[in-house]
């Protein structure tokens, strides 16, 4: 009984001091384990998923710029969609067809194939800037001022955009009751509207709505400029700070940034920020067989305009231009040093007094032009799994 | 009490709840039986509650020995009052065993020291239905005393406590603040909890009504999500009274 006394305080303390030592363990799911289960059978998605929150760097905030507030539910559905043939008419073709992650989400076509093998009308344009000037970016946030879609300025938001190339039939060619028929039929898509959209009811202005939400998540702004730019011109945007020679650049580097900036980033924005202007003529013929913006809005003073593109990945997307003719940036610098074409709408930055503005660079000089651009690729975008093929 | 309380919580629950508070711990009661010798066996059956949550506990305490005892305590409190989305709450509990030791040091006196083992349980709904799911240990030492007289009586308590959380599932939906919270229970467990308990009763042999709160010291309360108090209303019974031949001491 004694000895009962003595052991049961002790047993006590034992147990407190008994070291059953599991470690703490907590396990963090986005999908429930059985929709889990099926969506590993179609996709490669991460359990916890990725992250889609960007911060611009200084030199891009400093300009009031802000990445746009995406959700994280529908960038994941969105990315899915993107990379989804059954969203062609003949299942061969998705947005990444001409959009590819490795060329900074443009195409290496003059056109750009879709279904049926069907030729476009025009040059894919490159998705990785959207992001940088994406609060000014489609014309839903700040309306008139904001930068809208396409070569032709015709699709004022990343919605009106991609519904316009599910519904193209150059491109996927779907009716919206097709899209609807489509997503619906594969099994993937339920859990992930339903996590998307709170239920898993399907329609095509959720389908558009989603690809929307990626498309405007995609964002560049890791390139060698970036880097070098958030050094050394950060917040101080506004006193000509982009003229200073950026350390990290080489001499070749820097000329060829004082070229660009005397005679292109007045149409192309000093810090790869946002166009300084939404619509231009760059003078690649006298008389344009497209008739670009003035084809959508009929106006005389807009024939032959076309969306003033960022130069960002520059060197990835050839063909240039909106109809691909140039092969090479040396081309491109060749058209803009000796052969600027005088278009009744050439834009002002283009010309001497009436005549179209002839550069005359010597060949260091457009090497230098050249180099420059090329700072502008970031190898990030290329490899960022957030935005790569998730179908296994 | 009971109800003032609660009309008290309704309140504060709509003027302060927007997307609602969850807790991840609460004190349960700190019991402190009055023990006085081999056979004694009290149990109790309580309504304790704290901000936006209540529930209920039970307690026994059983002397088999002299001086030796074996306490149990279960817990359990939820809330899901605090707002009209069905999916908004909160739920946990608490079970756990104890033996210590007491020493009667007067016939009004007695001391007490117990080591108890136990687990249990949050689980916890957001908005949209998300949910996250803690399962802990806990263990702890609890020395008090009690002071019990012919109507009324006073027992206080400290209690360290070492909280382990086990594992738990956490549906990322959850969104911020919860994951910053439950990251931090994550990185800060096991974590020790020191806590303090004063109750006061009435009554007679062998039946007492206590009231008491129970105070969570833990520096980083709010940090962890960790309610900072409970209170309660506690109805005891003295079992031992009813099959002893003589009837025990006052
Ligand atoms: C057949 C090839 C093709 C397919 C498929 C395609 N695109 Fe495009 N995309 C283009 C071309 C070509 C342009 C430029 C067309 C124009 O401006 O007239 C373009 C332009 C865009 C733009 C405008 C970018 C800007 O800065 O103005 C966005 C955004 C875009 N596409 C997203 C998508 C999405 C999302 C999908 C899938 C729903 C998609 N594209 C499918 C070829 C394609
Ligand atoms: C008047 C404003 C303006 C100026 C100045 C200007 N550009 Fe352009 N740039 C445009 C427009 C408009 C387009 C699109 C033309 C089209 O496709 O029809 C364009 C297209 C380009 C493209 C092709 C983009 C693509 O995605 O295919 C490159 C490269 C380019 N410009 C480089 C330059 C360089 C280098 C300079 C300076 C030497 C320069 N630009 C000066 C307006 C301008």
């Amino acid at each position: 009984m004694k000895k009962l006394r003595i052991a049961l305080p002790l047993f006590g303390v034992l147990l407190l001091a008994a070291a059953c030592n599991r470690d703490t363990d907590f396990n963090y799911y986005y999908y429930e384990p059985a929709d889990y289960t099926l969506l590993s059978q179609y996709l490669n998605l991460p359990e916890r998923p990725h992250n889609y929150e960007s911060v611009l760097p200084k030199h891009l905030s400093a300009l009031g710029l802000a990445a746009r507030p995406v959700q994280q539910n529908k960038v994941i559905l969105g990315r899915v969609l993107f990379y989804d043939k059954n969203l062609s008419k003949d299942g061969s073709v998705s947005c990444a067809s001409c959009h590819k992650q490795e060329l900074a989400f443009s195409d290496n076509a003059a056109v750009s194939r879709g279904v049926f093998d069907r030729a476009g009308d025009r040059n894919s344009i490159a998705l990785g800037s959207v992001l940088n000037f994406s609060a000014y970016y489609g014309t839903d946030l700040f309306g008139p001022s904001g930068i809208p879609f396409f070569w032709d300025n015709r699709a004022g938001t990343a919605s009106e955009q991609n519904i316009g190339s599910m519904t193209n039939p150059k491109e996927m060619d779907m009716s919206h009751s097709d899209i609807v028929s489509a997503v619906q039929a594969q099994p993937y898509y339920e859990p992930l509207f339903r996590i998307a959209f709170g239920n898993g009811q399907i329609s095509s202005e959720r389908v558009s709505e989603a690809i929307a939400e990626f498309v405007n998540a995609i964002g560049s702004f890791h390139s060698k400029f970036d880097r070098e730019a958030e050094q050394t011109i950060g917040y101080n945007v506004y006193n000509d700070a982009e003229y200073t020679n950026f350390s990290g650049f080489t001499a070749e580097e820097n000329r060829g940034k004082k070229i660009y900036l005397d005679h292109c980033a007045a149409c192309h924005s000093p810090t790869q920020s946002r166009p300084a202007m939404m619509k231009g003529n760059n003078g690649l013929d006298a008389a344009s067989p497209d008739p670009g913006v003035g084809g959508i809005t009929g106006l005389p003073a807009d024939m032959g305009l076309f969306k003033v593109p960022l130069l960002r990945n520059i060197a990835l997307t050839a063909p240039y231009m909106h109809d691909g003719r140039f092969a090479t940036l040396e081309e491109v610098v060749e058209h803009y040093n000796s052969g600027i074409k005088a278009h009744p709408n050439l834009s002002f930055e283009l010309r001497s007094g009436a005549e179209p503005k002839r550069l005359n660079l010597t060949d260091t000089q457009k090497q230098d032009l050249v180099a420059f651009l090329k700072t502008l690729t970031d190898e990030q975008l290329l490899t960022d799994v957030r935005f790569s093929d998730p179908f296994k | 009490m009971a109800t003032k309380r609660s009309c008290f919580v309704w309140i504060a629950a709509l003027l302060l709840c927007d997307g609602c508070t969850h807790y991840y711990y609460a004190p349960n009661s700190l019991q402190t039986p009055f023990l006085q010798q081999r056979g004694d066996t009290r149990v109790s059956l309580g309504f304790i509650g704290g901000d936006e949550f209540n529930g209920f506990e039970a307690h026994a305490a059983y002397s088999p020995i002299r001086y030796g005892a074996v306490m149990v305590n279960y817990f359990q409190v939820q809330s899901n009052y605090s707002d009209n989305t069905a999916s908004d709450w909160g739920r946990g509990r608490l079970t756990e065993v104890a033996l210590g030791a007491y020493y009667p040091a007067h016939k009004y006196l007695s001391f007490s020291l117990f080591a108890g083992w136990g687990g249990g349980r949050v689980l916890n709904s957001y908005t949209d239905g998300a949910k996250s799911d803690l399962h802990f240990e806990r263990r702890f030492i609890q020395p008090g005393f009690a002071v019990q007289g012919k109507w009324a009586r006073v027992g206080m308590a400290f209690r360290f406590n070492r909280l382990k959380y086990l594992h738990g599932d956490i549906d990322l939906e959850i969104g911020e603040p919860h994951l910053t919270t439950i990251g931090n229970i994550e990185e800060a467990s096991p974590v020790y909890v020191p806590e303090f308990g004063l109750s006061f009763g009435f009554g007679a042999r062998p039946i007492w009504i206590d009231l008491g709160i129970n105070l969570n010291n833990s520096y980083d309360a709010s940090k962890l999500g960790f309610a900072g108090s409970t209170t309660r209303i506690t109805l005891n019974c003295e079992l031992d009274h009813f099959w002893r031949k003589h009837p025990a001491r006052p």
